[in-house]
């Protein structure tokens, strides 16, 4: 009979857990990207969406109706996007980001151990409501600041970012370059997080496509600058992360 | 002392014929440097935030103030960013 009780309480018990672990939460940021660096620069401006379970997670891009100043073409006018195209799928466990990128002719599928060095700052902020902490991270060529919530316990974050222990709702940086910030949070909702990309095929590395990358932009470049004088070619890799050997880690 | 930005125009080459260039539309931007006119044209394949997107910008610059250095400047662009679409497209890298 004590058996029995045991053995029902443990079931209630692995119910919990299941249900605690299957809820998603999506959060939308404005996600705004704006190097104006002749050389590689590039912008962007996207509503992204991080749909996550604490385990794993998604991260989706749309492109929003917008005009950007002072980009490297001066002014930068951008379409509204069809719909959110999922970008990268996240491991928090094991800390693996997976996503599809073009290089060239080609879109690589790639596989990015991702680790961060956050150094804790003293500030706080309110984003959504939630009291939030300051963080700084230099990573990959940015110099990022931070702002997380322990009072959401997800250790997730747009982009590659997470292992903070809170959800990062904010990530800056001084130049205003990097622009992302948090606009709503849905808890429990029904939306599935995606287990695959599609066509994710011969996966490298990300020392690997930033390799490949970097040979096929100098290629490019050097070889439409020696043929057209008078001519400068702008192919972006100024990107969150600066897409260039000297910044793999 | 650099002047930048005069001038937004959009307008359709179909010089190449090609896969790769989605976007049939080059932006072009027009900047007044110094005595030169330097033009901006960049074309992009896909849509902003999906994983094949891919964009490019070819500035040229042409020396003289005249609106025909200016036209010179942006044709120039143009032909160039259409030319390293179709090279993509052919498969050259």
């Amino acid at each position: 009979m004590k058996s029995h009780k045991i053995t029902i309480l443990f079931l209630i018990f692995q119910l919990a857990v299941n249900c605690s672990l299957s809820q998603t939460t999506e959060i939308i940021y404005l996600d705004v990207l704006n190097d104006p660096s002749k050389d590689g620069g590039t912008s962007y401006a996207f509503k992204s969406k991080l749909l996550t379970d604490g385990n794993k997670s998604a991260f989706f891009h749309k492109s929003i109706d917008t005009v950007l100043a002072n980009t490297s073409a001066g002014i930068s006018e951008f379409p509204e996007g069809s719909k959110f195209h999922l970008r990268y799928l996240k491991n928090l466990k094991t800390s693996v980001v997976s996503y599809r990128k073009r290089s060239g002719r080609d879109v690589s599928s790639i596989i990015d151990t991702v680790s961060f060095d956050y150094k804790y700052g003293k500030e706080t902020k309110i984003i959504l409501g939630y009291n939030c902490k300051q963080a700084f991270l230099s990573w990959r060529g940015r110099y990022l600041e931070i702002f997380y919530t322990t009072k959401i316990h997800l250790k997730d974050g747009p982009f590659k970012f997470h292992g903070l222990p809170g959800l990062i709702l904010s990530v800056k940086d001084p130049q205003g370059t990097v622009f992302i910030e948090a606009k709503s949070i849905t808890f429990n909702t029904q939306e599935p997080i995606p287990s695959k990309l599609e066509n994710f095929k011969s996966p490298i590395s990300y020392k690997d496509f930033v390799n490949k990358y970097n040979k096929f932009r100098e290629q490019l470049v050097n070889k439409i600058e020696a043929e057209e004088p008078g001519t400068y070619v702008n192919l972006p890799y100024k990107e969150i992360e600066i897409i260039h050997p000297d910044f793999i880690n | 002392m650099k002047t930048f930005i005069t001038l937004i125009l959009f307008f359709s080459f179909n010089l190449y014929s090609t896969d790769v260039a989605a976007n049939d539309s080059v932006a072009i931007s027009i900047l007044d440097i110094g005595g030169s006119q330097c033009c901006d044209a960049t074309d992009s394949v896909g849509e902003p935030g999906q994983e094949g997107y891919f964009s490019i910008t070819i500035t040229r610059c042409v020396t003289g103030t005249s609106a025909s250095a200016k036209s010179s400047a942006c044709l120039q662009a143009g032909i160039s960013v259409s030319r390293v679409m179709s090279l993509l497209d052919a498969g050259h890298y």
